[in-house]
């Protein structure tokens, strides 16, 4: 994501767009108007930053038409999806934060789900918590996180899938 | 806008203070304003260290002590850290960059994205040419690898080379760099990195 893009559109040696606070979301009714016509003529440029990378506030990355950007929010602003983070006469730039792929655990019982929650705590795993489930936010290969699974499987029953 | 923070993690004598004391030089001659926050785990240890080589005035170098695993007070509950990196903003205005160095730790340390923008782990050839294979999170997660002391490798047993080359291939495309602190070799490599990545300049 972040680092030199492989893809056409970036001019090398160039200075970043230093993008240095969220303005608002895109989501908000007094954007919408705005940032639906600039969208009609092309002049939306969209960031994809993982869920696992949103806490930081300052990365150098590329918009999904190549231009070179640097965040450097203030410490007390944090990047969410559809955060508008420039707009000018002929370009909005808008952040597009994504769960990414997730591993969801659904426990055969209470006693099984003490057992994983203190497993998956001693491994340091970002979670997100739902209703007799818990999702496992994967940051690397997806086989990483099911070895380390497997060691569980003799001490708690648990179902491992994808989220529905 | 405040200061970019940036983390450097690694095991206990893989030379976290050696790279921050000669990356002073280098940063200094490049007119970057910064402050370190050093962790140990009952002393100032670090922090002392820093102050006597007098490449930053002492009052840019704050001392947390964890009291604990360091991997607690720059993940779990990195507030301490938080709150000594705001004091170090509200202190000098202007500063650029504040560099949190974790107390020694071992492979599965890494910074909480809360705390840093960006976090160096530095390892060291004579812990041993297999450290990259063993896949440790910080191995995997950092921002940048370090590996430091490769002027160590020949007498050491290891084939430097193919260590480099397997630390690439674990990281999927994540920066690996050489170093020889020690001998200020491959810090200037590191510094650009950092410039380009979360100092823009």
């Amino acid at each position: 994501m972040t680092g030199t893009p492989d893809f056409p559109g970036h001019a090398p040696g160039r200075e970043p767009l230093v993008l240095s606070c969220i303005l608002g979301n895109a989501g908000e009714g007094v954007w919408q108007d705005q940032l639906h016509e600039m969208e009609h003529r092309g002049q939306v440029e969209y960031l994809s930053i993982p869920e696992t990378e949103a806490a930081r506030r300052r990365m150098r990355i590329f918009t999904d038409r190549g231009r070179d950007c640097a965040i450097a929010l203030p410490r007390e602003q944090q990047l969410e999806d559809g955060a508008v983070l420039h707009i000018a006469p002929g370009l909005a730039i808008i952040a597009r934060v994504y769960g990414g792929r997730r591993l969801r655990l659904v426990p055969h019982s209470i006693s099984d789900a003490l057992r994983i929650g203190h497993w998956c705590g001693n491994l340091h795993w970002k979670v997100v918590f739902g209703d007799g489930w818990m999702e496992v936010v994967l940051d690397g290969p997806e086989e990483r996180y099911r070895d380390r699974l497997r060691d569980l499987a003799p001490l708690a029953g648990v179902d491992i899938g994808a989220p529905e | 806008m405040t200061a970019a923070r940036v983390g450097i993690g690694g095991p206990v004598g893989s030379g976290k203070t050696a790279l921050i004391e000669v990356m002073l030089g280098h940063l200094a001659r490049a007119g970057i304003q910064v402050a370190v926050i050093t962790n140990d785990l009952v002393t100032d240890e670090d922090a002392e260290r820093l102050r006597r080589g007098g490449r930053l005035p002492p009052e840019r170098i704050l001392a947390v002590q964890a009291g604990a695993c360091p991997h607690t007070v720059i993940r779990e509950d990195p507030t301490l850290n938080m709150a000594a990196a705001d004091r170090l903003d509200r202190q000098f205005p202007g500063l650029e960059l504040i560099l949190i160095e974790s107390g020694g730790d071992n492979l599965a340390s890494t910074f909480s994205p809360d705390l840093v923008d960006y976090w160096l782990f530095v390892i060291d050839v004579a812990g041993g040419d297999d450290i990259p294979r063993k896949k440790g999170p910080g191995i995997l997660q950092a921002s940048l690898l370090v590996i430091n002391k490769a002027d160590l490798a020949p007498h050491v047993g290891v084939d430097f080379p193919a260590m480099m080359a397997e630390a690439r291939a674990v990281r999927g495309g994540r920066a690996v760099l050489p170093a020889v602190c020690r001998r200020d070799e491959g810090i200037a490599e590191i510094v650009a990195l950092l410039r380009r990545e979360v100092l823009f300049r």
